[in-house]
């Protein structure tokens, strides 16, 4: 194989890289009803994050996403069992509003496991623009939290479309467009460009080839950021797609790490 | 490591988001410089204009290039539109191409042993491979269970598999048939798969698949040289099981 840069050649013979540790902005833990994860656990995801060179994952349960009836305990157990490996995003779910208020006046009491809230509006057959979103978003713009909202393109309830008008009111917050407005690829890059609080955030994006470099292209490598909707998504199937993309080195650095360690700096104590 | 692709393509889309890949020249210069040592190619005038006219241009393609094998496109024979007697046989011999294609739902016809029975009884006997894109069948998996209960003995691989995981569906499938194979490009997509795979089942029935130009090579590639199982099934994923199942097709 002839290797177009060191780091293709290192990670194609290391599998893992010291001097680019990666840093997966969006995952997941747990089972989950429409399909089979070999490593669900903390303690397998963690094992599985120190054979591919993980140094962080920043996620949020199934179990809070899914149901009510189960809430962020799970994920703030797995951040106290593995402080230096996870983070949490505080999920909410809009139809629940005393439940949300709960979360956000417990938020800083959680400050060792929470960066900001995690949506997931079409799971939870709502809009992004549902109302219960509100004290959320008033909250993290205030506190300057990120948020990592599921995305996906030409969709009323979270495409480009909810997702301008939340960004025309709140500017503090740090929003990761998750998935990209997938599909929607044009879109993103617009609102990328339009709001400086804006983040893409890879997890399906990678295993559509060309879309990296457009990103890259037209709203640079420092505001874009590597997931992988783990344990969905193979770590190294995505380093690869990285890898394989037509940009540069740094690029791949900024993606894969270096961002997020800006990103992740404000709650991460040393 | 030693690859062999299965899974790609030349041609041009309607819609291009990617660079695509136009000859066969050029593919096999992006195939050498990844260390892909072969490939079993299609080409896209074969799905989006037509597959006769498609196999012809492909068989054009690829002459000459000993790393790459073709596939043909079929249609069912009652329209008259494509011959599959002895002539397809002798053609399919002729032009290097090892396996066939089928795309049922953009050709407009139902994958079944009413409309394939005598030339699928054929291609079972023959283990000519038959490429199923999954992604392009809108995840037909009643389709799949049809055919592989019509024809048990029918080598067939199942490609693209898709973004979500499908495992529920087509392990029974490798638990049933003997000649049931998956390929990578999807299949690798999803954390602890593969090991999943090969601790039941084996490393026999997996085969390497870019998915290129659609996907990159390297992604598949890199999950599989580091994946969490031993380095003789590794080399059996990428290149051994491939060599063995094009080298026992009978054209």
């Amino acid at each position: 194989m002839k290797y177009k840069s060191k780091l293709i050649k290192e990670f194609f013979e290391k599998g893992k890289v010291e001097d680019c540790p990666i840093i997966d902005m969006h995952g997941h833990m747990g089972p989950f009803y429409g399909a089979n994860y070999s490593y669900n656990t903390p303690e397998k995801m963690v094992n599985e994050m120190d054979r591919v060179g993980v140094k962080m994952l920043v996620f949020c349960h199934h179990g809070t996403l899914m149901s009510p009836d189960i809430g962020n305990a799970p994920s703030i157990e797995a951040v106290r069992k593995f402080p230096n490996r996870l983070r949490a995003y505080c999920g909410v779910n809009p139809h629940f509003s005393d439940v949300v208020k709960k979360e956000i006046k417990s938020f800083k009491k959680y400050s060792d496991v929470y960066v900001g809230f995690k949506f997931l509006p079409p799971y939870q057959e709502a809009s992004l623009l549902h109302e219960g979103y509100k004290p959320v978003l008033e909250f993290a713009d205030d506190n300057e939290l990120l948020i990592l909202t599921h995305t996906w393109g030409y969709r009323d309830n979270c495409g480009p479309k909810p997702v301008r008008k939340l960004l025309e009111k709140y500017h503090k917050i740090k929003l990761l467009i998750g998935h990209s407005f997938h599909d929607e690829w044009d879109a993103a890059i617009e609102i990328a460009k339009d709001f400086k609080n804006v983040y893409l955030e890879l997890t399906a994006v990678l295993d559509n080839r060309g879309v990296l470099e457009s990103f890259v292209e037209n709203v640079g490598s420092q505001r874009i950021v590597f997931g992988t909707d783990y344990p969905w998504f193979d770590h190294h199937y995505y380093i690869g797609s990285v890898l394989g993309a037509d940009i540069t080195d740094e690029d791949r650095k900024n993606i894969l790490y270096r961002n997020a360690e800006k990103l992740l700096k404000p709650f991460i104590k040393k | 490591m030693k690859f062999f692709d299965i899974n790609l393509y030349i041609g041009t889309p309607v819609k291009p988001l990617f660079k695509p890949v136009t000859s066969a020249k050029d593919l096999t210069k992006m195939l050498n410089n990844l260390g892909i040592e072969k490939a079993l190619v299609w080409h896209l005038t074969q799905y989006y204009y037509f597959p006769s006219e498609g196999n012809n241009i492909l068989s054009k393609e690829i002459k000459g290039y000993k790393n790459l094998y073709g596939s043909f496109v079929i249609l069912p024979p009652h329209t008259k539109e494509m011959d599959l007697g002895p002539k397809f046989f002798k053609s399919m011999k002729e032009n290097n191409i090892k396996a066939i294609r089928v795309f049922p739902t953009r050709n407009h016809y139902e994958l079944n042993k009413v409309v394939f029975g005598k030339f699928f009884d054929e291609i079972s006997e023959r283990r000519i491979p038959v490429l199923i894109s999954m992604a392009r069948e809108n995840h037909n998996w009643s389709m799949i269970y049809g055919i592989m209960k019509d024809f048990p003995k029918l080598t067939c691989i199942l490609c693209d598999m898709g973004s979500w995981d499908h495992t529920r569906m087509y392990l029974p499938l490798m638990e049933t048939y003997e000649n049931f194979y998956v390929e990578t490009s999807l299949v690798c997509l999803h954390e602890g798969t593969l090991e999943l795979i090969v601790k039941t089942y084996g490393p026999e029935r997996i085969l390497f698949g870019s998915g290129f130009p659609e996907i990159y090579f390297e992604s598949s590639m890199l999950q599989i040289i580091h994946a969490d199982i031993p380095e003789s099934f590794k080399k059996k994923i990428a290149y051994e099981n491939a060599v063995r199942l094009i080298s026992r097709a009978e054209v």
